[in-house]
């Protein structure tokens, strides 16, 4: 089961490569939600209720309904346009197989026994493939996306780990990343006033 | 109730009030209250500084020295803006936001410099990008925008791969839980593979907050774009963020293997900032760029004082604590010079001695005080430095050091002297500043000048304590 969940989530980063509709995107971050939340629900089925609940709650109700409902009021019904990356969709689709593919020989390398193999691939494949589609992305919005990535990968890797923090802690972990991505979505929304999202229009500020 | 429980909690109520409050007196008010209660934190740390008190969040002894810096500061800064903001008559709203949005930063910044979890230290870190991003923004404008975009952006990413950082270091110590004491008591039966991986991740990650190599470009971006109290509050308590930040992780990884292999990594971080520095400076033409710059080149010799082992602990700590003091100065200065001519260019502003006086008075001190010219305390770590880099043998290092900051030095003081001394018939006088106003950084400037003469007992002390925890120092004495 949780390999199955695993696969489906590497298909979603495959997706992501080589997706163009705004829209797309915002599902595809909503489908690793959904995916995020099973998973932890079948990993930590034995965790105290506060944990598993504060989990949850960040998985389910934030990744899968907050964010993209946020994400869909703000930027996506403005202006559902489609995003052109700089490389062809064939291209970055190459590249992406190549890092989920260094990704499994990289982790199957490491023979650790405190990381679960499997999440633990998943995980780094997520961070890199979110660097990638900000490289290869020009319009902002692709930036936050590719940012939204790198979160949900590294939940995965907290997850590979097992490491357990206090509760405090973890509410603060929380509340951070969910503001975080709240104050870059109103950023974006003011940037969307001055011009077109795009980054080439951000270039005022240098030396001289 | 502890002191610490009482100041989030004060803090937090604070926030909320600062948020919606519009009188802007009250306003005020209340930030220099908050700054009274960060004071009495900062004290209440000190007296209790052997006693473990609290889960998560105890300052230990650079944790006291970082805070009493972040009192000072942070009481200028707050001042400061409230002569700004009274002077630019700014929106109701835009003050109402900027206070919060101060208090909530400066609570971050404090809870990490008392945070003994390293999760809860990311927290906090996260915290300050995110209040700074709010500071950034405060003129509303395109400018301002951009670099909080930017900042926002780029910081997020750089605290995430901290965080990665963080759990690589979890891999290495086989799940311990993450508080400092106990992960610097496993750290020798660490796995040096993760280690490495760990410490390469955190240095670049938070590289953000210190402002070195290699995401330093936001944080230039920022100090220019914001307000010039909040250039003084990056440039000082938000670098000493980044600093304790890369410290705690390289206190847990001094006791494993990879502590020859930390201080090159360290060395090369600190030698590439100089170089980038002192690249970008001679072509600036923009004040507070200039210093965001000059920040860059400090925190580069830092890290190249830290790299240099037992030998450079305390001079970098001291160096830090002794430019946070001297560049928060200039930076209030240079904002009244942009409020003077209404512009931060060079190409806008000249003949600033002769309109001037006493403002140009302080400048010149500062200036000389930021190049490291004797009296200034930061001719003393800079000499320690250079003495330290010999002692470990590393003389072409020396060389090379000397060599950018020569042109750093010749930068500096072409530009400021064309600010104070050279006439400029496009300079045009938008306001006049009360004299009375470059006081408060003359107190920070003098205060660093006290330092180099002094040598007070009691910041060598505790700078002395902070580094005991490192393998070796307990051999170490600051004369």
């Amino acid at each position: 089961m949780i390999s199955l969940l695993i696969i489906t989530f590497v298909v979603t980063l495959i997706y992501l490569s080589t997706a163009e509709r705004m829209q797309s995107f915002n599902m595809l971050i909503a489908a690793q939600g959904i995916l995020l939340f099973v998973i932890t629900y079948i990993e930590l089925k034995d965790l105290d209720t506060w944990h598993l609940a504060l989990i949850l709650l960040e998985t389910l109700v934030i990744k899968v309904l907050v964010l993209p409902y946020f994400i869909y009021r703000l930027l996506i019904r403005k202006h559902n346009g489609s995003v052109t990356p700089l490389v062809p969709g064939f291209l970055s689709l190459i590249v992406v197989s190549i890092i989920i593919f260094l990704s499994f020989l990289v982790s199957y390398s490491l023979h650790d026994d405190q990381i679960q193999v499997k999440y633990f691939t998943c995980a780094i494949a997520a961070i890199f493939t979110g660097l990638y589609l900000i490289i290869v992305h020009k319009q902002i919005f692709t930036h936050m996306m590719g940012y939204l990535t790198i979160e949900n990968g590294i939940f995965l890797l907290s997850l590979a780990i097992g490491n357990e923090m206090p509760l405090t802690v973890n509410l603060a972990v929380l509340l951070d990343v969910f503001s975080s991505v709240l104050i870059l979505g109103i950023f974006v929304n003011r940037l969307e006033s001055f011009s077109s999202l795009d980054v080439d229009q951000l270039k005022d500020l240098k030396d001289s | 109730m502890t002191m610490v429980q009482l100041f989030f909690g004060v803090a937090l109520v604070l926030i909320l009030i600062l948020f919606f409050l519009r009188n802007i007196a009250a306003s005020h008010l209340l930030v220099f209250s908050f700054m009274v209660l960060l004071g009495l934190l900062s004290v209440d740390q000190y007296q209790h500084l052997s006693e473990y008190r609290m889960d998560l969040f105890d300052a230990d002894s650079i944790g006291v020295i970082f805070l009493f810096l972040l009192t000072i500061i942070s009481s200028f800064a707050a001042l400061h803006y409230a002569i700004y903001a009274f002077r630019r008559l700014q929106d109701k709203r835009v003050i109402a936001m900027h206070n919060a949005a101060f208090v909530l930063f400066v609570t971050a910044i404090a809870g990490a410099f008392m945070s003994t979890h390293i999760g809860m230290l990311w927290a906090c870190l996260e915290a300050s990008t995110l209040s700074g991003a709010a500071l950034i923004y405060h003129d509303r404008d395109k400018l301002a925008l951009e670099a909080t975009w930017k900042y926002l952006f780029v910081s997020s990413i750089g605290v995430t791969l901290g965080f990665a950082g963080i759990m690589f270091l979890s891999i290495a110590a086989n799940n311990t839980p993450n508080d400092i004491a106990d992960l610097i008591a496993v750290a020798p039966d660490m796995n040096v593979g993760w280690t490495k991986t760990s410490f390469i991740f955190i240095l670049a990650g938070f590289s953000v907050k210190m402002g070195v190599v290699p995401f330093f470009t936001i944080d230039i971006d920022a100090k220019d774009s914001s307000p010039s109290p909040i250039g003084a509050m990056f440039s000082g308590p938000l670098m000493s963020v980044g600093f304790l930040a890369i410290y705690r992780f390289y206190q847990i990884f001094a006791h494993t293997s990879i502590l020859p292999w930390m201080n090159h990594l360290l060395l090369v971080t600190g030698l590439l900032s100089l170089f980038f520095a002192t690249v970008f400076i001679l072509k600036t033409q923009n004040y507070k760029r200039m210093l965001a710059y000059s920040s860059m080149e400090h925190a580069g010799l830092i890290l190249i004082a830290f790299s240099t082992g037992l030998n450079g602990y305390i001079v970098a700590i001291v160096h830090l604590v002794l430019h946070a003091l001297a560049k928060s100065g200039m930076f209030f200065e240079i904002g009244q010079v942009h409020r003077t001519f209404n512009s931060k260019n060079d190409t806008d502003c000249g003949d600033y001695f002769r309109l001037r006086p006493m403002s140009s008075a302080v400048i010149l001190t500062g200036l000389l005080c930021i190049i490291a010219m004797p009296p200034s305390g930061l001719f003393m770590t800079e000499f320690m430095l250079f003495k330290s880099l010999m002692i470990s043998g590393q003389w072409w290092i020396v060389f090379i050091v000397m060599f950018l900051l020569c042109f750093f030095v010749y930068a500096m003081i072409r530009n400021f002297f064309t600010l104070l001394f050279l006439k400029n018939p496009q300079a045009q006088i938008a306001e006049k500043v009360a004299g009375w106003e470059s006081i408060p950084p003359l107190l920070l400037i003098v205060l660093v000048i006290w330092f180099g003469i002094a040598s007070p007992d009691i910041l060598l002390q505790l700078v002395l304590q902070a580094v005991q925890v490192l393998p070796g120092a307990s051999t170490l004495t600051y004369y």
